[in-house]
């Protein structure tokens, strides 16, 4: 459908376009470039070759197991709060929805608390003072944390699902097994593997939890930090980094290109209240206990972290103490509004961008909409860390950049080491969140509509204005909701950019777990989930005041009625 | 295969579906289930083929209750209104599919899936993808995969809705004929009369979770029970008996073939009505007139309103090019047989 695009539109897509490729093309193409560009660098020895294939080794080893475990879990979590009924089904689902108010580090940090060198399990109970640290903690932190994620992804497929082919099947005498078998699960096969991907590319990305518990144990993205850190060889990194994309694009590209394109679900399927009443009662047992076990489990890192933050010191001490709590006062305060500062304004200019982006994209299909599109996803494709050696890489020279080649004796206007890059890099991961709420809502927009005004007399500013705004406002703020509470907690791209004076409070967690101070950490992890949750429902407010003011007089209107 | 439905009920929060409905199928019978949407006819078909169980009541195929029977036991096979043939699979997958899963021999599904698809008139289909078949195959495709097993019962959940007119009552045909060679009993839910006087040997009209009236279908279009199935059968000249002057000449006319005692309304079919001019007709105290109010042309027949003192009436006439209409505000006289009458 082509559409009449007005020429501010063109404007703005021009000035989207030349960002998406600066920001996020230039990066990811600099780390390729500079990192085989190099010869000097200490991979090129032998043992640091072999070196990135032991972390390779670890980081396919770990996101392999997490992938196959979380998206079971997964699916069994979704089948059962989904599809039976059982006493307390309504609290798990409600505990189930947890992760979206996740402290950063949870995990890691009931981790230390439990198996640590001073764990409550591994020195309290079974009097050991080794370091339990490696592989399995790593696989259990990031099942426990994306087995959520999966189960998101795959009840939003259950609940799409078509409900009258299962029922085709029984009355054709297939069992529940077999309906199972040759029905449900060929049917979402696709989003099942499109949650499997997903959950891949995030674990293959995480690079705090094997610096936290890995111990010797670390992974590609982990390794990434430590060679900027602690050796300072971005060019290694560089090449790590190379190896590290490969995987991550190939699951990225079998996602997009492949998985979406084959999707067998309707629209217009309502199933809701569908409840598998002859399933054997051993299986429905199995399914419930197993469900019942892994949210357990979350509610226990819950606990822990809060019994952490309250207890004087874990591991020594286990007497009631508020110091955690008392030794964030003063100096500390900085971060927490820095974090605010840099996930507002990046969630308001990501989800706008993001948001039009698709209006744009999908409506007017301008010049280049695909690439466009693709260099707007590419940053979920891109382990956040690796993103931030590529604006390492990429802004440490004169002129945003471009200045390298010939300004090399000019060292001014470098954008590295300013406040700035850190909010470009953040526009530049959490615009794609917007683009797909954008691209959601306009599936159930007609193109007409925009014609339908114009024919009705109104100009293109009038439209734009009072039609289509409109419209795309509930995607922008999903989109803003959502890039808020990621921009909270979000370190792995901008934790090498960061200068001391815009430090954020992540990063302030993420030092402090790492010199093993459990208590001090789950004291500021709550405070910082705390605050998100606070500030997401001071923007959920503002964002449906108009409704939130009907309903608060809704019942005073109906005295005056009666 | 007969089936008995005794007292089934069906309550969802407090809300009744179903009140207490009893039906009886004969073997190789064709029942169709009509009423508007709401009226609890789908709840009825999915309580038979077990997908849904009642709050109470029972169900019985032959001499057997089958109430707590589960659906993969009842042999009932069923065709869907949006035909939920599975979209990963072909055509002959989806059809060969309640073979497969009881193990038969490739060979044989083979055999039988050709058989099938050659009945509904889907030879050479086989692996064709359900995507690349149109709204009338896939209805096809969906009936072969419920014949398929042999079912003991076929239940029809408005499988002819997404179809076009044309389409709809070529299928209806085909259906009624495919049922009819199997001898298969079959239960037809529609909300469209006119699908459902074509195809069933009875029809059971429901509305608001109960059955109003359950007779074959000349039964059900010219002697309606009551009010709601002379409407929805699509009746128009049904007139409330207290709603006419008792002194009148009109009345006496209507109720002159049968006493109206016990009676509460009475039917009169539009074509039944014969207009005469005014003019010609023969001037006695017994000749009705009434004014034109509207005319309107439907086909080969024009519909007039009629206005009788207060009373409404619709008057049909055969449109032909040798006869001239009446106009708008013009008198004329009506006649009718008093036996075309019927009372309720």
């Amino acid at each position: 459908m082509h559409l009449r695009t007005p020429s501010p539109h063109k404007l703005i897509y021009g000035i989207i376009f030349l960002f998406l490729v600066y920001f996020i093309l230039l990066p990811v193409v600099s780390i390729v470039f500079y990192g085989i560009s190099s010869s000097d660098s200490l991979f090129f020895t032998t043992k640091g070759f072999q070196n990135s294939f032991i972390h390779l080794r670890h980081s396919l080893s770990v996101a392999i197991i997490v992938t196959i475990m979380a998206t079971v879990l997964g699916l069994i979590l979704a089948f059962t709060l989904h599809r039976m009924a059982f006493a307390g089904k309504r609290v798990l689902k409600a505990l189930v929805l947890l992760p979206f108010i996740n402290p950063p580090f949870v995990g890691s940090i009931a981790y230390i608390m439990l198996f640590g060198k001073r764990g409550l399990i591994t020195h309290q109970l079974l009097g050991l003072t080794i370091s339990p640290f490696g592989m399995r903690g790593i696989v259990t932190v990031q099942v426990l944390g994306l087995t959520a994620l999966a189960y998101l992804l795959i009840s939003s497929a259950i609940q799409k699902t078509d409900i009258s082919l299962e029922e085709a099947a029984r009355t054709m005498g297939a069992s529940e097994g077999k309906v199972l078998l040759t029905v449900t699960l060929p049917m979402m096969a696709p989003e099942i593997a499109g949650t499997a991907l997903l959950v891949f590319l995030a674990s293959m990305s995480d690079f705090s939890t094997p610096l936290i518990i890995g111990g010797s144990y670390q992974t590609l993205a982990s390794n990434l930090y430590i060679q900027i850190t602690g050796l300072y060889d971005m060019q290694s990194a560089a090449l790590s980094g190379i190896i590290l994309l490969l995987p991550c694009f190939m699951a990225f590209w079998l996602h997009k290109y492949h998985l979406s394109k084959r999707s067998y679900f309707s629209d217009d399927t309502t199933a809701s209240a569908i409840v598998n009443r002859t399933l054997p009662r051993h299986l429905k047992g199995m399914m419930i206990g197993i469900s019942t076990l892994y949210l357990t489990f979350l509610l226990g890192q819950y606990l822990f972290i809060v019994l952490g933050a309250l207890t004087k010191q874990w591991g020594y001490d286990y007497t009631f103490s508020l110091a955690h709590f008392q030794s964030l006062k003063g100096t500390q305060i900085k971060p927490f509004i820095n974090s605010f500062k840099l996930a507002s304004a990046t969630a308001l200019f990501a989800s706008g961008t993001g948001v039009f982006l698709a209006y744009l994209l999908k409506l007017h299909r301008p010049k280049f909409a695909t690439a466009a599109d693709l260099f707007a996803t590419l940053p979920a494709a891109v382990p956040g860390i690796l993103f931030g050696i590529g604006y390492l890489v990429t802004f440490r020279y004169p002129i945003l950049g471009i200045g390298k080649f010939w300004l090399t004796p000019l060292p001014s206007i470098v954008l590295l080491g300013t406040k700035a890059i850190v909010y470009l890099i953040c526009i530049a991961r959490f615009m794609n969140i917007g683009l797909r709420a954008g691209y959601a809502l306009l599936e159930h927009v007609h193109p007409d509509i925009e014609n339908a005004s114009y024919n009705l007399g109104a100009g293109q500013a009038r439209t734009f204005f009072s039609i289509m705004l409109p419209q795309m406002k509930s995607a922008f703020f999903a989109s803003f909701l959502r890039s808020f509470s990621d921009g909270m907690v979000t370190l792995g791209a901008i934790i090498l950019l960061i200068i001391p004076s815009n430090k954020v409070a992540v990063q302030q967690i993420f030092t402090v777990v790492k010199s093993n101070a459990s208590g001090d950490a789950a004291a500021i992890a709550l405070l910082l989930s705390f605050m998100t949750l606070i500030f997401l429902g001071f923007y959920y407010l503002l964002f449906n005041f108009r409704d939130v003011i009907k309903r608060l007089k809704a019942p005073f209107k109906k005295e005056v009625n009666a | 295969m007969s089936i008995e439905i005794k007292a089934i009920s069906k309550d969802y929060n407090g809300f009744s579906a179903l009140k207490a409905i009893d039906l009886h199928i004969q073997k190789g019978e064709l029942l169709a289930l009509l009423g508007p949407s709401g009226c609890g006819k789908t709840t009825l078909l999915r309580i038979i083929s077990g997908l849904l169980e009642p709050t109470g009541g029972e169900i019985w195929f032959d001499d057997i209750n089958v109430t707590k029977w589960e659906t993969q036991k009842r042999q009932t096979a069923m065709v869907f209104q949006n035909y939920a043939l599975f979209p990963h699979m072909s055509v002959e997958e989806n059809v060969g599919y309640g073979l497969k899963i009881k193990h038969l021999p490739k060979a044989t599904i083979r055999k039988q899936v050709d058989e099938v698809l050659e009945m509904v008139e889907l030879s050479g289909m086989n692996e064709r993808s359900i995507q690349s078949l149109s709204g009338g195959q896939k209805q096809r495709a969906a009936l072969a995969r419920a014949l398929i097993t042999k079912p003991k019962i076929l239940l029809f959940d408005e499988p002819l809705s997404n179809l076009d007119e044309k389409l709809r009552v070529s299928m209806r045909q085909e259906i009624r004929r495919i049922q009819q060679s199997t001898g298969i009993t079959a239960i037809y839910v529609t909300h469209d009369q006119r699908e459902a006087m074509a195809i069933a040997d009875k029809i059971a009209v429901m509305n608001y979770g109960e059955v109003l009236q359950y007779d074959r279908p000349e039964a059900v279009y010219h002697a309606p029970s009551n009010v709601f199935t002379a409407d929805f059968m699509g009746h128009v000249n049904i007139l409330p008996l207290s709603d006419l002057p008792s002194e009148s000449a009109f009345y006496r006319k209507l109720t002159a073939g049968d006493s109206p005692r016990g009676k509460s309304h009475l039917l009169l079919p539009p074509n039944e009505i014969l207009l005469t001019d005014a003019d010609t007709a023969a001037n006695d105290t017994n000749t009705l007139f009434a004014a034109v109010a509207s005319r309107e042309l439907i086909g080969n027949v024009i519909r007039y309103r009629l206005n009788l003192g207060s009373i409404n009436l619709y008057a049909d006439s055969l449109y032909r090019a040798s006869l001239s209409l009446y106009e708008l505000g013009q008198t004329v006289a009506i006649d009718f047989s008093p036996n075309a009458i019927h009372l309720f």
